[in-house]
């Protein structure tokens, strides 16, 4: 790890002084077990924990793992194989307060939400891609970070008031990084999981 | 010819459910006019007799106030003939039905309303429920009791409590009634979390687009 991509650390700085600060103002946990699968023909684990920071506006952490191997991007060489992937992102959801609307008080058991989130993900694995240098001749845990935007949407069906299912869509976009020869990448996913924690109309 | 049939299959049916039907409005005017018997019965100091009519009452109707009506006449006659326990055991149906029952002094004696009222202390609580803002629908155990601000009498149990006003988060609340008591409820509805609110959360979300795309 002699150098490091310096912009995407002050990103990352950025982020998590963003995410410290914030997070004491979170008054309320979600935590959120999840599985799914993408377009790229991958299937995955994942947990978000997130909290309120406003009234319905909610931050979140989520990571997730590829629990098999993207097949375009597998190779037999190790520094050529990018077909793990590991990602970790923030992201903001914005909660859709549909039992607002006169009438419809009772369906406060279900949550929907549109999210936006900034994350990154390791693509790779394998320990001897340590000592490859890339186009800039950096080598080093860095250079095997790759940014993406995931921008979705979801629903939480709260069963009781501290117990949920949730179902939830994201378009992530990686952007290309041309001096690293990464073309930009695209991929969308779908997962399901459980959640524990409040629901939103009883908090 | 289908048709034919179809309209024929419906004659059936109608006329298969008319026996039914016409039995048991049938049923419901005999126990009125059983009622209305053992009152009469009552009101002539034939007190066994008039028990007999209240049971019979009590073994066919299924209007709800007819057989509150008739568990209070049955009590006011087991009052008459000095029979505390059934008076009470009367008395605590009618008032498990309706917690709510007043008994009118022209119609029942000093005497046997204030028995009632005794009785109705052991099983009855008051309840009542405001909420900031008021005008709120209130729930109790998902029947509609009426809008903030509201005094209720309840039977002294558990209930499950739901605060609903357009615009404002609902309100949910496992509540426990005390019997003899007036239990206040003054309820906050979470204005943090309304419309205005949620505009500005939208606000904050889409700064916070902008800012990730920028990234």
């Amino acid at each position: 790890m002699d150098k490091i991509r310096p912009v995407l650390t002050r990103r990352w700085i950025l982020i998590l002084g963003l995410f410290l600060t914030i997070r004491p103002a979170m008054n309320a946990e979600i935590l959120t077990l999840y599985t799914g699968f993408t377009s790229i023909d991958t299937r995955y684990l994942g947990a978000t924990l997130g909290g309120d920071v406003f009234p319905y506006l909610q931050f979140q952490l989520d990571v997730l793992k590829f629990t098999n191997k993207y097949e375009t991007l597998s190779s037999d060489i190790p520094e050529q194989d990018r077909s793990n992937f590991l990602g970790a992102s923030l992201n903001f959801a914005l909660k859709l307060p549909i039992y607002l609307i006169p009438h419809l008080d009772r369906l406060s058991f279900l949550e929907p939400y549109i999210l936006v989130g900034y994350g990154a993900g390791l693509e790779n694995l394998k320990g001897v891609y340590l000592e490859v240098p890339n186009a800039e001749g950096n080598t080093g845990f860095f250079t095997k970070l790759r940014s993406y935007h995931s921008y979705g949407a979801g629903l939480i069906v709260m069963l009781t008031s501290g117990f949920g299912i949730k179902f939830d869509y994201r378009s992530i976009n990686m952007p290309g990084l041309e001096k690293m020869g990464y073309t930009s990448r695209k991929f969308n996913r779908f997962s399901f999981g459980i959640c524990l924690g409040a629901s939103d109309s009883k908090k | 010819m289908k048709k034919a049939f179809v309209l024929l299959g419906l004659f059936f049916i109608l006329a298969a459910s008319l026996p039914s039907f016409y039995p048991a409005q049938e049923k419901q005017r005999d126990t009125k006019q059983l009622l209305e018997g053992g009152i009469d019965l009552y009101r002539s100091g034939k007190y066994e007799e008039a028990i007999d009519f209240f049971m019979d009452v009590l073994k066919l109707s299924v209007d709800k106030n007819e057989i509150i009506r008739t568990h209070l006449y049955s009590g006011y006659t087991y009052f008459a003939m000095n029979e505390p326990d059934k008076t009470m055991g009367q008395v605590e149906e009618a008032i498990k039905s309706a917690p709510d029952l007043k008994l009118n002094e022209e119609e029942f004696a000093p005497e046997f309303i204030k028995f009632f009222e005794a009785v109705k202390a052991q099983f009855v609580g008051t309840a009542f429920i405001e909420s900031i803002p008021n005008g709120a629908k209130i729930w109790l155990d998902k029947r509609e009791v009426g809008y903030t601000p509201l005094k209720i009498q309840l039977l002294a149990q558990k209930y499950n409590l739901r605060i609903v006003k357009g615009g404002y988060s609902p309100y949910e609340e496992n509540i426990e009634m005390r019997n003899d008591a007036i239990v206040p409820f003054r309820i906050d509805l979470n204005k943090k979390k309304n419309w205005k609110s949620f505009a500005l959360s939208s606000l904050i979300m889409t700064v916070m687009t902008v800012l990730v795309k920028s990234l």
